[in-house]
């Protein structure tokens, strides 16, 4: 005989026991009829539902940060070579400081071979940025920087240097550089190897000190002869060669091939930078820790945003610079001298890490001259550059104390530029 | 233990075997393509060797314990394991990760009192969500430099311990979540992701803590 229901059955449904840790509104689990959803546990299933999505995008968005290095910045195979550069004292340990220098786009363009007494550089013509450098200019220079590095480790070290420049023999063999024993000189340039970036954020728009000025000028030896600097720090004459830099890097984002062969060292993917260990990172743009993560964390950018943003940036860029430098030379053609006055330049750089000072290359306007040539069309920026700095004008730069500290770019380990 | 117990036993270790066996792939290969031409498979192999061993873990929990709690985690376990695997050794993961979502099917298809997962998710959803975000923080905790890197993986461990606790001591176990969730956001502030997953962790712990053991009217007490 089965119960029958007592009234109180009949007259409302039965209140389910609640499963545990069920809280007062939770829909009955079970019960045999169809389920009748209050306006509670309605909104609780909203509440839940709304919560799981909130976490499943942190969870996506975590992810993301993962895949793009957020919180690995500075870390891993790319840039363990800015921490083992002072390791060892023989010739082959000298590539360590060599492989920190500043290289158009942080292209690296150099080749090392080396032996117990001589170290010979090669050119590495494969690693040049294409129609940026219609004639191989940044990637001398590119070259001349490392050469300067690696004396100043040479010299650290307790080997005394005698450098041949373009040599002869091999086509891509440019310098030469025979070491002796001799006595250790650990000067302040060469303890600034590690800290030297290019510095791409706003300056303040203090200007540049007459002392840093002057103690940059006295950087200028035979050693680098012919190579020279021309400082420009009066307002007008900064604002004419801002002008010149913004007119070249519109040109250069309207030149197909040149935004191209720019775009194509653009690393934006974290594992392409652990990968390749060279080009141009967000990390170096010189942005703000939050805008720069944003970045990272937004989808890849094209080639048109990166152009668009290569523009305002030198807008901002060029206005808050307080001083701009022209490195000059006899011959801007002739590799001697700019290898020379890479070795300046790379000098120049290392005295501003060591000071405090932001540094950045700046050289649309050379870039588009040396294209025009190429191109068998007038260079519409040699004058106009001329008439700030005479003529011989290799490369450029401004000087000032940036609103952002500078981060570390990719580099190949000496293991990876050794024949 | 009943046959199917025995079976997900088997399922898992044979997961686990091969999890270890892509891990010792890993590091002793790991730059080829099949072992996912990898920058550093010396970290990633062990990490696919601890995995392998989560999942080895996790199915032997799926074959002992009938509470409905274990087999959640088990399973849930058996499927991220196998899908995070991927990511740490390549294709040298794939026979692994078969063997783990195979073992992940079979305690999921395991007859059981209908509802029982439903009603187990339906209670505890706020800590499975919360749970979830201490994972994040321990895999950015993993993942930073040191010093920062450690209150990451602190603030997931006591994130975890205060959930633990929240039943006996609810307040304790709210200062427990503040404090698992706030050092490491405001370390790492400028990552955008951290703010917002302690945002998350405290929107949706603290509720859960603090109203979840608070006395109802109906408990008894003096008026």
């Amino acid at each position: 005989m089965s119960p029958q229901p007592s009234a109180t059955d009949l007259r409302a449904p039965a209140q389910p026991a609640p499963a545990t840790g069920a809280r007062d509104g939770d829909e009955p689990s079970s019960g045999g009829g169809p389920a009748t959803m209050t306006r509670r546990s309605f909104l609780r299933r909203v509440g839940i539902g709304t919560a799981t999505a909130f976490v499943l995008a942190d969870t996506a968005l975590a992810y993301r940060a993962y895949d793009q290095g957020v919180l690995a910045e500075e870390d891993g195979p790319a840039f363990d070579a800015w921490d083992t550069w002072r390791d060892g004292t023989d010739a082959s340990s000298l590539i360590g400081a060599a492989v920190l220098a500043a290289s158009a786009h942080n292209t690296q363009p150099w080749v090392f071979a080396v032996s117990d007494r001589q170290i010979d550089l090669y050119a590495d013509p494969a690693r040049s940025t294409g129609a940026n450098d219609a004639l191989g200019r940044e990637l001398d220079v590119s070259l001349g920087c490392a050469l300067e590095n690696l004396q100043l480790a040479a010299r650290a070290r307790g080997h005394l240097t005698e450098i041949t420049t373009a040599p002869g023999g091999a086509p891509d063999l440019v310098a030469s550089i025979r070491l002796r024993p001799g006595t250790a000189v650990d000067g302040e340039l060469h303890r600034a190897i590690g800290d030297r970036h290019s510095n791409r954020s706003a300056y303040r728009p203090d200007p540049v000190p007459s002392s840093a000025l002057t103690a940059m000028q006295g950087l200028v030896d035979d050693d680098v002869a012919p190579a020279r600097v021309v400082w420009l720090t009066g307002t007008r004459e900064r604002e004419r060669f801002g002008e010149l830099l913004v007119e070249a890097t519109r040109a250069h984002v309207a030149d197909d091939e040149q935004s191209r062969d720019s775009f194509a060292w653009w690393r934006s993917d974290w594992d392409t930078i652990q990968r390749r260990k060279d080009g141009l990172t967000i990390d170096g743009v010189g942005l703000r820790p939050v805008v720069r993560t944003l970045g990272k964390l937004l989808p890849a950018t094209s080639r048109e945003d990166a152009d668009r943003t290569f523009v305002d940036r030198t807008v901002v860029q060029t206005r808050s610079a307080p001083a701009f430098g022209i490195i000059v030379v006899d011959d801007p053609t002739s590799r001697r001298d700019r290898l020379a006055g890479g070795r300046l330049v790379q000098r120049l750089h290392l005295w501003t890490a060591a000071h405090d000072l932001g540094f950045q290359h700046m050289n649309q306007i050379t870039e588009r001259i040396d294209r025009d040539h190429q191109l068998g069309r007038v260079a519409t920026f040699e004058s106009p550059l001329a008439e700030l700095v005479g003529d011989g004008a290799l490369v450029a730069f401004r000087v000032g104390t940036p609103t952002v500290a500078a981060r570390r770019s990719p580099r190949r380990p000496a293991a990876e530029v050794v024949r | 233990m009943t046959g199917d117990d025995r079976t997900i036993l088997k399922a898992g270790s044979i997961a686990a075997l091969l999890g270890t066996a892509a891990g010792l792939a890993e590091i002793l290969a790991g730059t080829v393509s099949w072992a996912g031409d990898k920058n550093d498979p010396t970290t990633l192999g062990r990490v696919s060797i601890g995995l392998a061993l989560v999942i080895g873990a996790a199915s032997v929990l799926a074959a002992r314990s009938p509470r409905p709690g274990a087999q959640l985690g088990a399973a849930v376990a058996l499927l991220t394991g196998g899908l995070i695997g991927l990511t740490t050794a390549g294709l040298a993961w794939v026979p692994a990760f078969i063997a783990s979502t195979t073992t992940f099917a079979l305690v999921v298809r395991r007859p059981r009192g209908a509802g029982t997962w439903r009603a187990v998710l339906r209670a505890h959803w706020a800590a499975v969500l919360v749970g979830v975000l201490a994972l994040v923080y321990l895999a950015f905790g993993v993942v930073a430099a040191e010093g920062v890197g450690l209150l990451g993986i602190a603030g997931a461990v006591v994130a975890c311990t205060a959930l633990a606790l929240r039943r006996r001591s609810p307040s304790m176990a709210a200062v427990g979540l503040v404090l698992a969730a706030v050092p490491f956001a405001a370390a790492t502030a400028w990552t955008v992701v951290t703010p917002l997953t302690a945002v998350l962790l405290l929107a949706i712990g603290l509720p859960d803590v603090l109203v979840r053991t608070h006395p109802g009217p109906s408990s008894g007490g003096a008026s």
